[in-house]
């Protein structure tokens, strides 16, 4: 079937791509100014001797490319090496901190996602009105705020002064609310700014003139007709967005001091700590990869025409 | 002799379209009546209002339209006063609508076989599995081959042709008592147009509907029609029987058009054509729209704007010298 050479031909391109990127890390890892051991040690005097003696022991002596043949060996056994400050295992560190990272995820993308699908179609509906105008503003002033900020402002408000909802560290799913949020606002103006413009172009499309003319009511025509195309784009958007979200995770969960991967990766970055710094964008990427297969599938099937123009048969 | 049954009715329509120029009148009081059963040809050059009249009439205009005044009578019923849901049930079952570029009219996520079936299912309550059936003998029926394979494609994988095919089909398997056609062969090629023609004649014949067919070209108008209202600037300028208008046209516009594709035929001599271009809308000109380009102008024809006023039996026309345009054409 032509969506299914569509989708293997789809996940190869993928594979090389993850490599790419895993080889391009290793090397601005092993670029980076200043020494992983001297931070090992911490101050602590002990002999050259000594110093090299943990170098080789960390295999830090070897050529980068070496160095980088030996990580994989082992990643490809599912092993992402040890943390050279902790001593433990990259695995257990990152299984210990992804479901924060990803119920935070997960949250914050079906939030900004629900707010701003449903606000762009009203608006869309709505063209030139009164609720067009208020929705559409506070889209814009959404979409300007930054994420961090209005992170601080929610902590104002619901953890100082109505104290609610905690502001810091991980008590139980209600402390994901107000990082959720930060993380949906500025995402879900976007996304409502998106489908507005995307509803009103197909609005304005011969086909839904069609629609009409057959005598649909008009729920038919706006959901089969007018919403099944308008959301193509938003459901690509959908699927690039949520590896950008760790992005914006590594400054809200540092800010909500929350136990995620994104506070992991910032923590390990600062103590050049690579093995827990290149177990984590691996799976960033990996998730990249994966998210993006899945949206041009997803967009496959929502859109014929896509099969063919991007080879694949019919 | 039987007096043939008014089946559409429009009186007095004024439609402009809002533009930040200034309102078009694209409509300026038109009034006409399509019999049961006839084909009618409303003819004119570009812009001048035969899309925006046809896209009136089952409110289908966009939204910077506004109709100013008049009423369309369908069967006795205002379709400009009818109600949203009234609106709907008529819509694709009496009233029904192809329009001009066939390449946009489909929506492109959806399975031909669908879009055609839905119309039934709307319409008559069938059930998907009925009105798909139904949907493939109407795809077959305008020459769709493999109907039932092709049913299951999408659009992109029609022709042009194939396309014009499906919107007949879907606007016509429900029977409607109305077929309005506009430009239906406009984006096609000349040898799928006769074809597409050929179809749309015999459907009516077929199912006895009406059609009514908007077109820029007096080749279609000669070879299926039977009564043709010519439109110039937003206005009916003349209404008559197919033979009439061709043997004898009264009003200067129609003879100019009729001349252009008369001419062809004098294989040497020069196209004919009507000196000048359409008014702008925004500022249409002062008594009869035609007279910055007519042969014929006097005083009068500045001044006064003519009514549409019937002649001769069956012949309506809106010209101050219709006596003197009668019989002589232009190019001898």
């Amino acid at each position: 079937m032509g969506l299914l050479t569509y989708v293997v031909k789809k996940l190869l391109i993928g594979i090389p791509v993850i490599f790419g990127v895993t080889i391009i890390l290793f090397y601005i890892m092993y670029m980076l100014p200043g020494d992983p051991i001297k931070l090992l040690l911490a101050g602590e005097r002990v002999t050259p001797a000594k110093i090299e003696e943990l170098r080789r022991a960390w295999g830090l002596d070897q050529p980068v490319y070496i160095q980088y043949f030996y990580w994989l060996s082992h990643v490809v056994r599912g092993d992402l090496g040890v943390s050279i400050v902790t001593k433990e295992p990259v695995t257990l560190l990152i299984s210990q901190r992804l479901p924060y990272t990803l119920a935070l995820m997960l949250i914050s993308t079906l939030l900004s996602y629900a707010i701003g699908v449903l606000s762009g179609v009203l608006t869309a509906l709505r063209r030139g009105t009164l609720v067009d105008s208020v929705v559409s503003i506070t889209g814009i002033v959404g979409y300007s705020i930054p994420g961090f900020w209005f992170g601080l402002m929610l902590m104002l408000a619901f953890g100082r002064y109505l104290q609610i909802l905690p502001i810091s560290g991980y008590e139980g799913p209600h402390s994901l609310i107000l990082p959720a949020l930060s993380l949906a606002l500025p995402s879900s103006a976007y996304v409502m700014r998106l489908t507005r413009a995307e509803m009103i172009e197909v609005l304005n499309e011969d086909y839904i003139r069609t629609a009409w003319a057959k005598g649909l009511n008009e729920r038919r025509v706006l959901l089969v007709h007018a919403l099944r195309n308008a959301m193509i784009p938003v459901v690509v958007m959908f699927f690039l967005d949520i590896p950008w979200l760790i992005g914006g995770a590594v400054v809200i969960e540092t800010l909500f001091a929350l136990p995620g991967m994104g506070r992991l990766l910032y923590v390990s970055i600062i103590r050049q700590d690579y093995a827990v710094v290149q177990g984590i964008v691996l799976i960033i990427t990996v998730l990249t990869v994966v998210f993006n297969t899945l949206g041009d599938i997803v967009v496959a099937v929502l859109d014929p025409r896509v099969r063919v123009e991007r080879g694949g048969g019919v | 002799m039987r007096v043939p049954e008014v089946l559409l009715d429009v009186r007095d329509l004024r439609i402009c379209y809002e533009t930040s120029r200034g309102c078009v009148k694209a409509v300026d009081g038109v009034s006409l009546e399509v019999y049961a059963g006839e084909t009618f040809c409303l003819v004119g050059e570009t812009g001048c209002g035969k899309s925006t009249l046809a896209l009136a009439i089952p409110r289908l205009l966009p939204p910077n339209a506004r109709i100013l005044s008049g009423s369309i009578l369908f069967k006795g019923v205002d379709l400009l006063r009818v109600s949203d849901s009234k609106l709907q049930e008529l819509r694709g079952k009496e009233i029904a609508m192809i329009f001009q570029n066939p390449m946009t009219s489909l929506n492109p996520v959806h399975r031909v076989g669908f879009q055609v079936a839905e119309v039934p299912v709307t319409h008559f309550k069938m059930s998907w599995r009925e009105a798909l059936a139904t949907a493939v003998r109407q795809l077959g029926r305008v020459g769709i081959a493999d109907p039932d394979l092709r049913s299951r494609d999408y659009p992109h994988t029609f022709s042009g042709g194939m396309k014009q095919r499906s919107m007949i089909a879907m606007m016509t398997t429900c029977k409607p008592s109305l077929l309005i056609a506009d430009e239906p062969t406009t984006a096609l090629d000349v040898t799928i147009q006769a074809q597409i023609l050929k179809l749309l004649h015999e459907l009516k014949n077929e199912y006895g509907l009406t059609l009514l067919l908007i077109t820029h070209n007096f080749g279609i108008v000669a070879e299926v029609c039977d009564r043709v209202g010519v439109m110039y600037a937003g206005k009916i300028v003349e209404v008559a029987d197919v033979t009439e208008v061709f043997e004898a046209p009264l009003h200067p516009y129609t003879k100019g058009l009729i001349d252009c594709v008369v001419a062809r035929r004098k294989s040497k001599s020069r196209l004919n054509q009507i000196p000048g271009t359409p008014p702008s809308l925004l500022n249409p000109p002062t008594g009869c729209r035609f007279h910055p380009r007519c042969a014929y102008v006097t005083h009068e024809c500045v001044k006064e704007e003519p009514r549409l006023i019937e002649v001769r039996k069956n012949h309506l026309v809106a010209c101050h010298n219709y006596e003197k345009v009668g019989g002589v054409s232009w190019s001898s």
